[in-house]
Parts: structure tokens; sequence; C-alpha cells
């Protein structure tokens, strides 16, 4: 299977990053550009809030793939809520009899409460069957947010670390052999030219890969400050918003100069938008930039 | 609670009477700096403040400008003449859980059984959105800390909804949870039928999850029966607390689209809580030099002006939900916030508001 530059090598690419750094805007440009490039993609989102599905115009995805408006042809979408993909999951291995009434009870809170992590593994596990399901897509998940995408990975191994036995013990199992195998899946982690958001992506990377043996793609930086290219402004606003940008351009030079240094992996630049754009619009700026963009 | 002054400038200055403030937010609109620097300024007047964040990274370090990590057992940071001092601590969620269960255990052997319960350590570990709570159980024994007149609390990203406000109901309604009453054979007298009941799922939830963890699951439910009262009684006064006028809400957003939908979910979910926002801090706007809108046209100003004008009509929404509560704007800089000088700019502007009509609101609040 021809893979893009810009994802990684292999069929599962979970895209992380602390919140507000346009993982979900870069996981949808990176299901485009993919698409874009002659592959059929399948874009997840596993955090329920429905961000991306909006995004890509598909409001009512659910756990089955629906065609993207944006792509019909090439790019499906899916929704996978952790707390429905649970709830299967128990219906499926013998608790569905006893379900109605236990979930009554709140029987699905407990189990969740005993076994922390069971609805993420649970999701992995979904995740896992569509790959397998639709082996010739490559699937996109845009994972889940804020810092929990490490806690995500790092979930069958915590599991398997608490329970004895069982079913729970077998899918943890599935889970690490998952995440480990770099031709099934990798993570590509996204992240600002900024300090704070460098050294987060420099800890999360080394915690990733050597932690957990999980095979990292490309990084994208988003949000970059375009370079100036004409001479400073003689009147007075324009000095100060030229002295601003440069100022800007500058301090993120230092922190990509950092993030080299520190993490030797191929990245991706994403520029920022330079004012009030239609999303979808900015969505297929995007995915050209991913498509054209040489990684350094 | 906090009144936006009739032409005052916008400002989220901390009321005399106010002993607690929690900052929320979503991801990403720097959240940990603007707790950072609401407790940083209120030093500055005098208060004891102490600020503490349940984010495991650096950031609060890295915006009090603190060289090494933070603790959980709070530092001291500054120290100012009219007797205000600066403190700062992080959140361990096994240190906060460890506490509670010693301070509601009956005796000794109880909290030490807890102590080594299997899910106990996994729902201590961070992994199980306990975090919620615990920032509420820290800002609670911050709250009563004599060492301490006012406690920041940096709280953990909210994506939409405000699981913190909800944590201490969403622990205690555990108890209310039948299965739980089953497991730790509450209903064992009234019949038989429980109990076989209770045998049959404990059975099926074992060839699941495993047998182990039902054992310790069923043990974890027993133990956390002798602390059941505590813990209620916990959950009651912090809800009291949050709710007082001893508590400030602060809103972080940042002028971007979807923050903005993001801050106007979190203030209605405040809302039906009986909480209002006392004050919206929108975070790392472009600066707005004067004179920028009639300045002649170049590289630099189109793209200033673009920008300004995005951020406008992201930030429309929130101006139309007409809060009733002051709007304060921070213009972002160049470069991190992360030494002295960044939390000072930031300080500044929390105080006295942002220099220019931000918005157009011309300084009318209402």
């Amino acid at each position: 299977m021809n893979r893009t530059q810009f994802v990684a090598a292999s069929q599962v690419v979970i895209v992380a990053g602390k919140g507000g750094v346009g993982k979900t805007t870069v996981s949808a440009a990176a299901a485009l550009a993919t698409a874009d490039e002659g592959q059929e993609v399948l874009a997840v989102e596993v955090d329920g809030t429905g961000a991306l599905r909006r995004l890509l115009g598909c409001p009512d995805a659910g756990q089955e793939p629906v065609p993207c408006p944006l792509r019909p042809t090439s790019v499906s979408v899916a929704s996978i809520d952790p707390s429905t993909a649970l709830s299967r999951y128990l219906a499926d291995h013998g608790l569905g009899r006893l379900g109605g009434r236990l979930a009554r009870t709140g029987m699905l809170d407990l189990v969740a409460t005993a076994t922390p992590g069971i609805r993420d593994l649970v999701v992995l596990g979904r995740l896992r069957q569509m790959a397998e399901h639709h082996p010739d897509k490559i699937v996109i998940v845009d994972a889940p947010a804020a810092g929990h995408a490490l806690a995500f990975l790092r979930t069958p191994r915590d599991i398997l670390d608490t329970v004895d036995g069982g079913r729970i013990a077998d899918q943890a199992q599935l889970g690490v052999e998952f995440l480990a195998d770099h031709d099934r899946s990798s993570v590509t982690l996204v992240t600002l030219p900024q300090e704070t958001p460098v050294n987060e992506l420099v800890e999360t990377a080394f915690a990733i890969e050597d932690e957990l043996g999980v095979a990292l793609g490309p990084v994208i930086v988003n949000s970059i400050e375009p370079p100036l290219t004409e001479p400073p402004p003689v009147d007075e606003p324009g000095r100060a918003a030229h002295d601003f940008f440069k100022q800007r351009a500058a301090a993120e030079a230092v922190q990509l100069v950092r993030m080299e240094t520190e993490l030797p992996l191929p990245w991706f630049a994403l520029t920022r938008a330079d004012g009030p754009i239609d999303r979808q619009l900015r969505l297929e700026q995007l995915a050209r930039s991913l498509r054209s963009a040489n990684s350094k | 609670m906090m009144d936006s002054g009739q032409g005052s400038p916008p400002s989220a200055e901390i009321a005399a009477s106010t002993k607690v403030v929690l900052t929320v937010g979503t991801g990403g609109v720097g959240k940990t700096t603007v707790s950072a620097a609401l407790a940083s300024a209120a030093a500055r007047t005098g208060r004891r403040a102490v600020v503490v964040t349940v984010d495991p990274a650096r950031r609060l370090a890295d915006a009090l400008g603190v060289a090494g990590e933070l603790s959980s057992e709070p530092t001291k940071l500054a120290e100012h003449s009219n007797g205000g001092e600066l403190w700062g601590s992080m959140l361990d969620p096994r240190v906060t859980f460890d506490r509670l269960v010693d301070s509601h255990a009956p005796d000794a052997a109880t909290a030490v059984a807890m102590r080594q319960n299997r899910i106990y350590r996994n729902m201590t570990n961070g992994l199980s959105g306990t975090q919620d709570y615990l920032a509420i159980e820290e800002l609670y024994w911050l709250a009563h800390d004599d060492r301490f007149d006012l406690v920041v609390v940096d709280t953990p990203p909210s994506q939409t909804a405000l699981d913190i406000v909800d944590a201490p109901g969403r622990l205690t309604r555990l108890f209310d949870n039948r299965i739980y009453q089953l497991l730790t054979g509450r209903r064992s007298g009234a019949t038989r039928l429980f109990s076989r009941a209770a045998q049959r799922f404990v059975k099926m939830v074992g060839a699941v999850v495993g047998a182990g963890i039902v054992d310790d699951a069923v043990e974890f439910f027993g133990l956390f029966e002798d602390l059941e009262a505590g813990f209620r009684d916990r959950a009651a006064a912090v809800g009291e607390l949050l709710t007082s006028d001893k508590a400030m809400v602060v809103l972080v957003a940042s002028p971007r689209a979807d923050t903005v939908a993001s801050a106007l979910g979190l203030i209605r979910a405040l809302i039906t809580r009986q909480l209002r926002p006392d004050a919206v801090v929108v975070n790392l706007v472009h600066p707005r030099p004067d004179g920028l809108a009639t300045a002649p046209s170049s590289e630099a100003v189109d793209r200033l002006r673009k920008r300004v004008e995005s951020e406008d009509k992201a930030m429309a929404p929130l101006i139309e939900a007409n809060l009733g509560r002051a709007i304060v704007s921070i213009p972002t800089l160049p470069g991190d916030i992360h030494d002295q000088e960044g939390l000072k700019h930031v300080e500044r502007h929390l105080t006295t508001g942002f220099p220019n009509d931000m918005f157009g609101l011309d300084g009318a609040w209402r």
C-alpha cells in the first residue's frame, strides 16, 4: 500500500496533542489530504464530542462509517462514543440479557469505576475492529482531548497490570500488541511553535516511544506565523504590527530549532490563518498545505 | 460576587470577601497563566494567596517562573511588605486521595486496607477521571488552611460540561447505586433474591473483567462504606462553598470561534448549577495599536486587521450573550509567558483591562 508522507507508515494513524493545538482540524485535513493522494480513508473520532464529524460535514455519523460530503467516494467518517461502545461490548459478552436492568441500576458505572480505563480499552478494541473490517483504508483517529492521549495509549498496559484474567485482560493484551505493531498503528503528534507546547510534545513523544513502544509518525506543527516579506512600514501602527509579527516569528523559530534538537522526528509546518475564513475553505487550504509541504 | 462597575474599566479583580477562585475553560487558552496571574495580583494587594494546578505538566511552574517543579505541598514563592504572599502547589492525586482516606477512615486498619486495595490504587493514578473530584477536594482543604486566605484553583480543562462542579455529586451518587448496595450487602437483609442476584452479577462481571478485580471491587466498596459519611459531608460542604459569595468563577477563553462556543457551553452549564462566571477573560488577543483601522495598507497592517476582524467575529456570540459580567481581554505577547515579566503583563491587564476599546464595547459591560 502506498503511504503518504505526512501520515505515518501504518494503517491506523492516531492524531494526538494537547488541547488547543488544533488536533481535530489537523485530523480532518490529514484525512482529506490522504484521500487526495489516492487512498481510501476512514476518519474516526473517539471522544463523542462531535467536533471531527461536524468539521467533515457528517454531524450524524455514528459507529457505522458514513460517506464524507467533502470527499464522498474516498473519505468516510465514524464516531465511537465511549459509553455506547462499552455497553455494546458488555452486551456482546454475555451481559446483554441482564443488560437492561443492570444498566438502569448503574452497572456500567460500576464496571467503569472498578476497572478504570475500560472505556478507553473498548474504544481501542472498536478501532482495531474497524481497521480489520476496512483493510484497504487508512484510519485516521482524532485522539481523546487534552492530556488524555497518553492515558488512552497507556490504558491496555495499565489494565494488564490491574486485572488478572477474564476477557478484559485478553482485550488489553490485543490492545498492547496492536499499539506496538508499527504496521498497524502509529501516532502523529500535533503541536504549536511555542515553548510550553514544544516541551509537552517532547515529553509525550519520549513517553510514547520509549515507554509504550508505539511508533511515531511525523510531527505536525500548527499555526506557524508566516514570515513577512515587506520592509517595515513608516507609520506608527504599521510599525507596531510589523514588529509584533517579526517578534512572534523569531520566538517561534527559536522553539522550532529547539524542537528539532530535542526530538529527532520529521515535521510538517502548517501556517496560521490570516483572517475570518469559512471552516471548510480553511480545511481544504490545510489539506493542500499538507500535500505540498516537504517534511523538515 | 464581583460586579462590573458602570463605566469603570473591566477587571478581574478579586473582592476582599472572595476566598476561593475557580478558573475554568477549555485547553490551550492559557488558563494556568491566568490562574497564576490572579493569585500573584492578589498577593500584591496583601492577600496570602495559593494557586494550585492539577496539570502534571510544568505549566504552572513555568508561568510562575519557578525553576524546578512544584510539589503537592505548597511552596512560598513571593512575599510582599504589605503581608501579601504568593504560594504555589501541584496536585498529586495519590497524596490527596490518601489524605482523604486518612481523614475519613474510622480506624487505621481501614485506611491501610484501602490504600492497599488494587482498585483504590488504580483510581488514584489519575487514569479514571478522578482529577475533577480531587481538584475540588484540594480546594476545600486549602480553603481551610490557616496559611492562606485565598485559594486559586486551575481546574482541569473541561471540554463541554463542567465536570468539576459535578464531581462531588458524582462520587456520592455511587452510594445510591443499587449495584453498589448489592455488592456491599446493604440490602442483604431485605430478601434472599438480592444476594442471589448479587452472586450472579458478580460471576458475570468476573467473566468479563477477571475474578480478582471483582473481589477487589467488593472489598473496595465495602471499605468505602466506612468512609461514606465523611465523603457525603465533604461533598455537601464543597457544594455550599462553591455556590456561596466566597467563591468566584473566572472563565478563560481565547478569541476563536470554537473556544468561544465551548465557553458559552460552559457558561450555560454553570448557570444550571447556580453558578455564574464572575468574570470572563479572553486571553491571547492580537494587539490593537492605535490607528490600526486607518493606517496605510501594508503586509503587516493588512494581516493584523484580518486577525482582529476574525477575533471580533469569533467574540461576537460572547458579547451578544450579554452576561452582565466583565469581559477582560489580554493581548498576546509575541513570545511565551514563562517569566515574571510575562506574568506581570497578564496581571496588569487582568486588573486594568485592555487599554483600547475592545470589541467595540467602549467600557459598557451590560
